[in-house]
């Protein structure tokens, strides 16, 4: 990966990747919402930034960034929902930023970010609510979800909302892959950054991906082997530390 | 502070707490006992912040729904709702319980009686939309979904007492479309997750990855 990451910044190699509908559609959806005059809701999930699925998270709020720059340049309303309080300053920021880059930063609302609850179920009734109240006509989510995620995807339906929605959670995916018009699956979030930004740098890691996907089916095979003769060396150099006190 | 500050702190903090966590996590001696305990200790920082960003996003949301109020927006009721609800419980059990809580019998009646039915009752709503989301799913269009329907089918019987009566073959079936194809696809996703996970933190260790700091960072 690192090696992918080497070659693409000294220009060696300039890497390609493949269309995501899911991200694609993003556009699509936003242009939908201003045909109809109605509001864009978004949520980056509800993992906090401290756990293994803050990359989710993280994922999220570069997909953000895109739909606020679409949002302002449209002039269409966006409200951003909020779990984790962490979250909270950073999706107000990016708003904030993706509004002035536009060149409407008077258009910047910061009541549209909004925190609602940290509690699991009461951030899923005041993200319910939300979609109606406002009735809105892009529902987008991109982060890592739980239980709430057919709550939201149904909640949205129901009021005729185009939706996109993504996350790495794998028991998830299939209630998005069911309620959903566009659904980005496990990994294709976390390339979702590199993907809009359309960074070389941030393709090539795309790029490394791919070998390490080779490594790993290698690791695996070895390791089947090596587990099968009773040699526990892959395992043990995985599990960590290396040095154990 | 500098724009330059502004943008290449966070990264370098980044970078830093990242190699340490990093650097903890594969290198446990005695000559590395201080640096563990360093970075140990670095990582309560996290729970503080997270502390703030609480108070910061209560007052975010007293803000919006006082605003609410104030101007008499649409369903400024819910958000007086919201407030009464919000400090009462505050005041009930950090004031008066001592911060003891559910020490307080009116916070105790109000959490059993309000807000635990209310979360059983969002919560069960999913079986619903569950059938809903399935009866849209399911629907004959494409050759996938004729596929999704014959194995949602076979399991939803399989799993099911009334599916072993039918047809007792059932029960080997439903477990081999869990245990193979099922297991199979999964295991692809989530090794692929993985990868993209370690090489999304790679792109943020070292700066590359700057989506999360907003457009253009």
């Amino acid at each position: 990966m690192l090696a992918a990451l080497y070659l693409t910044i000294k220009g060696i190699k300039t890497p390609t990747i493949r269309k995501i509908a899911g991200l694609e559609a993003i556009r699509e959806a936003v242009g939908r919402a201003t045909e109809m005059g109605r509001s864009i809701h978004f949520t980056p999930g509800i993992a906090g930034l401290a756990t293994d699925t803050g990359p989710q998270t993280l994922a999220g709020l570069s997909v953000l960034a895109h739909v606020a720059e679409l949002a302002a340049k449209y002039k269409t309303t966006l409200w951003t929902t909020i779990r984790i309080p962490q979250v909270q300053p950073l999706a107000a920021e990016i708003v904030r930023q993706a509004y002035v880059k536009a060149g409407a930063p008077d258009d910047y609302d910061p009541d549209k970010i909004i925190y609602l609850s940290d509690t699991q179920f009461a951030y899923a009734s005041g993200v319910v609510g939300l979609m109606h109240r406002e009735k809105v006509a892009a529902n987008i989510m991109i982060g890592g979800f739980w239980a709430e995620s057919l709550l939201f995807a149904e909640g949205a339906y129901l009021v005729g909302a185009i939706q996109v929605a993504g996350t790495a959670n794998t028991s998830q995916i299939p209630f998005f892959v069911a309620a959903c018009d566009y659904c980005l699956i496990g990994e294709e979030i976390l390339a979702a950054g590199a993907y809009i930004s359309k960074d070389p740098i941030q393709l090539g890691a795309i790029w490394g991906q791919d070998y390490g996907k080779l490594i790993t089916i290698v690791l695996v095979v070895v390791g089947t082997i090596l587990a099968l003769v009773g040699n526990d060396f892959l395992l043990k150099l995985f599990k960590g530390p290396l040095w154990p006190v | 502070m500098s724009a330059v500050v502004r943008r290449y702190l966070p990264l370098l903090i980044t970078f830093i707490v990242g190699m340490m966590v990093i650097g903890d996590y594969y290198f446990k001696t005695p000559a590395t006992a201080s640096f563990n305990k360093m970075t140990s200790d670095a990582m309560v920082f996290v729970l503080v912040v997270a502390s703030f960003a609480v108070i910061v996003g209560t007052g975010t949301a007293t803000r919006i729904h006082v605003r609410n109020l104030t101007k008499k927006r649409a369903g400024w009721y819910n958000s007086l709702g919201l407030l009464v609800a919000l400090y009462g419980m505050l005041i009930l059990g950090l004031v008066l319980a001592e911060g003891k809580f559910t020490a307080h019998p009116m916070y105790a009646y109000w959490w059993t009686t309000i807000y635990v039915p209310l979360d059983s009752t969002i919560m069960s709503l999913l079986a619903f939309y569950i059938v809903s989301a399935a009866y849209r799913a399911f629907r004959v269009r494409t050759r996938e979904a004729t596929v999704l329907l014959i194995s949602a089918v076979l399991v939803m019987l399989g799993r099911a007492p009334i599916g072993q009566v039918v047809w007792s073959d059932l029960g080997p079936i439903t477990s081999w479309i869990m245990s193979v194809p099922n297991t199979a696809a999964m295991r692809g996703i989530i090794i692929g997750v993985a990868l993209g996970t370690l090489s999304m933190s790679i792109r943020v260790l070292t700066g590359r990855e700057r989506g999360y700091l907003g457009p253009g960072a």
